[in-house]
């Protein structure tokens, strides 16, 4: 009897695998995808960037700070703050900007970079820290996940070096 | 099984401070350098190889009956036999647990060094809990060895961190 | 029926009632090539009319031959090979190089492979935060977004299982195709401890990735990153890396399964191997060894790519967790004793029903993923052959 029973469990699991096979492409794959991308779960800001805080308007192009991001424990990469300079085109072809970092009302960094006309071209510029709230670089470009200069379609993303509270 | 835990607790906690103080007497003009991370690095990565090829080796005699601990014993004796062994078995310098001593030393504050092992310490009873109700590790040789293997990968990841950080050291300053 | 084992020409089932028995999957493939029908192109439609014919025109062969291992092995085989051509060509059309610049990591634009989801768990249940620089929804410049690839792999599991190693993967047909080369194995003594390597790096790498929040496994120890796409090389570090993926691929993927006939990475290496065997334990079908039947002369033993059986398990009538159900000891078997089965049921019962029901479901998923993968690939080839 035990025996018969499971023997039906079995061929009814076997079947169902069969129907869940049929459903995969047609309502299977796009139900769970639906479920991981509304779970919540967001990339890590070492790659993202973090969310954006504010947006200041300049002449003729936006700047969007961000949260600064701290690495995990044991991750690799330092603390920075990014800020998104677009769109592209209405940039001039040297930018100087001094940026208030955290919404103080004072500028925390003067950033300076040229922008190629190549678009494939790496972009190189300079960070000078104005207090001890971010880290100088000299020649930033796209190094690292925490110091980048870097063009990604429109927009230009500059991630800086912060310091350690 | 609470006392022996109670000691266990105690054992990670004492490793917490010396970690911590060890990490503290590290000179202020040695952070500008990295190369001691580097020798940590190289020095963890040794400890894990050593592990994973069994080293120590060393086998019981037929007398082997421990004159500390006897769990046969009556009652006094369990309940001391069980703090000893627990305590002893809190300091046993396994690579995560080493690798957890690294990361103590690091760390700004002693109470911080000590709750990251209390965490370290919860963790572990944990992830042994099932283990030791089971008896899967010590049975299971496919366990061991995949243990053993897995020790050997992270030496690999623990060796190249420090000889790349060497690397840098050298050529970068 | 006839014993498909004792003829030259095996045949298990006539023509006639191997075709009726092929036209449900026909349909399947006709339903799963509409859509590349229907794209703009010659070179599209060509592609998806071969490869649909391909596709069931080996399953026709998998029911009249009674024979599943050869004929999975050549669709296998394609995947394996022609995945990188249409890959590389995408990515040549979009970046113009096989190197992912920083860039492109940060935008969010890096490809999600199915191999990164054992590294993102851990981090993803403490912090919320997926550790992988590619897209959660699919965007113009990156379609294989992080939630469209865990949709098809977590579908295509609960059906196949460590199948997928089989049916599914794109990487392994590969080594499939090295190992397939010559008659005989160079090396054939091989230790047995090698198939618990995959369990180890497993554990490295979940602990790494865990620790570091980076994919540990992708930026140091795949070796599919030689013939997909890799970190840009721009200092020693990433030249060490891209050393690293062409030594494991030359040695893993290339000559090892040449000399040893084994399936190397998948077998002794491949962590995301040994993630999906423990949904082997959920899935329905397995292959047993029927001890009534059996004499211990061990040939499955040797055909086996991945050391899934041993004489132990042999002993048990069972073969191992990490069994992806390929076929290859059921259709070397002399003895009828390796059996496809169904849990639950008897041994040796009635295997070509347990066959079948696997073979449906399998199939259709082979169908509809990899088969989609060769069309893509061929019409890359056919665009290149015609087109320059």
């Amino acid at each position: 009897m035990r025996v018969r029973l499971l023997s039906i469990l079995g061929y009814t699991a076997a079947v169902a695998t069969l129907l869940v096979a049929l459903l995969v492409p047609l309502k299977l794959m796009g139900g769970i995808a639906a479920v991981v991308a509304h779970a919540g779960f967001r990339i890590d800001p070492m790659y993202s960037g973090g969310t954006a805080l504010r947006t200041l308007q300049s002449a003729g192009y936006k700047l969007t700070i961000y949260a600064p991001v701290y690495p995990h424990r044991l991750q690799r990469g330092k603390p920075f703050q990014q800020v998104v300079f677009e769109p592209v085109q209405a940039l001039p072809a040297q930018v100087t900007e001094a940026i208030d970092m955290n919404g103080d009302g004072q500028p925390d960094v003067r950033v300076t970079f040229r922008i190629p006309s190549d678009a494939n071209a790496p972009l190189h510029g300079s960070v000078v820290a104005l207090n001890s709230i971010c880290q100088s670089v000299p020649d930033i470009s796209n190094n690292s996940f925490s110091e980048l200069l870097a063009r990604t379609g429109d927009r230009i993303v500059l991630r800086i070096p912060l310091n350690l509270k | 099984m609470g006392l022996f835990l109670t000691a266990r607790l105690m054992g990670y906690m004492a490793f917490a401070v010396v970690a911590w103080l060890a990490g503290a007497a590290v000179p202020r003009a040695w952070e500008t350098h990295r190369w001691p991370m580097a020798l940590v690095n190289l020095l963890l990565a040794a400890a894990m190889v050593a592990w994973a090829l069994g080293w120590p080796r060393r086998k019981c005699g037929k007398a082997g009956r421990s004159t500390l601990v006897q769990i046969d014993q009556p009652v006094r004796s369990r309940r001391s036999s069980a703090l000893l062994l627990g305590f002893l078995t809190g300091i046993n310098f396994c690579p995560p647990f080493l690798a957890a001593g690294v990361r103590a030393a690091q760390l700004n504050h002693l109470a911080a060094a000590l709750v990251f092992f209390a965490v370290f310490f919860l963790g572990t009873v944990v992830w042994f809990a099932p283990m030791a109700a089971l008896g899967l590790v010590r049975r299971s040789s496919a366990v061991v060895a995949v243990a053993r293997m897995t020790a050997l990968l992270l030496a690999l990841w623990y060796a190249g961190t420090g000889l790349m950080i060497l690397a840098r050291e050298a050529f970068h300053g | 029926m006839a014993n498909a084992k004792t003829t030259s020409q095996p045949v298990a089932r006539s023509m006639g009632r191997s075709l009726l028995m092929t036209l449900p999957m026909a349909l399947w493939t006709l339903l799963m090539f509409t859509p590349g029908l229907m794209k703009p192109g010659l070179n599209q439609h060509i592609a998806a009319v071969l490869t649909g014919a391909f596709m069931v025109w080996l399953f026709y062969r998998m029911l009249r031959t009674g024979q599943t291992y050869r004929w999975r092995r050549i669709f296998f085989v394609a995947l394996g090979f022609l995945f990188p051509v249409g890959f590389v060509a995408a990515l040549l059309t979009l970046r113009g190089s096989m190197s992912i610049p920083i860039e492109h990591m940060i935008s969010g634009d890096t490809p999600f492979c199915y191999m990164v989801i054992p590294m993102l768990i851990i981090p993803a249940a403490l912090t919320h935060t997926l550790a992988f620089p590619g897209s959660i929804l699919p965007t113009p410049s990156n379609p294989h977004s992080i939630a469209a690839m865990i949709g098809l792999w977590l579908g295509m599991t609960l059906v196949l299982g460590k199948a997928w190693c089989a049916y599914g993967c794109f990487f392994g047909g590969l080594e499939e195709g090295f190992a397939s080369i010559t008659r005989r194995a160079r090396i054939r003594k091989l230790d047995e401890r090698l198939r618990l390597v995959p369990w180890a790096v497993l554990l490295a790498i979940v602990l790494l990735s865990a620790a570091i929040f980076e994919p540990v496994y992708c930026m140091w120890l795949c070796p599919f990153k030689t013939v997909t796409e890799f970190p840009a090389v721009h200092d020693a570090e990433t030249a060490i890396q891209f050393g690293v993926f062409v030594l494991l691929f030359t040695g893993l993927v290339v000559v090892l399964p040449f000399l040893t006939k084994k399936r190397t990475q998948c077998g002794f290496f491949c962590p995301f191997g040994a993630f999906q065997s423990v949904f082997n334990k959920i899935n329905i079908f397995d292959i047993r060894i029927d001890r009534t039947r059996c004499v211990d002369c061990g040939l499955c033993v040797v055909k086996c790519p991945t050391m899934a059986i041993n004489p132990e398990s042999v002993n048990k009538g069972e073969t191992l967790m990490s069994c992806m159900k390929c076929g290859a000891c059921v259709d070397s078997c002399q003895k009828d004793a390796a059996v496809w089965h169904i849990k639950g049921t008897e041994v040796g019962r009635n295997p070509e029903r347990a066959r079948l029901l696997f073979l449906y479901a399998a199939w259709a998923m082979a169908t509809m993923f990899g088969g989609s993968v060769i069309a893509n690939g061929l019409s890359t080839l056919l665009h290149l052959i015609f087109r320059g």
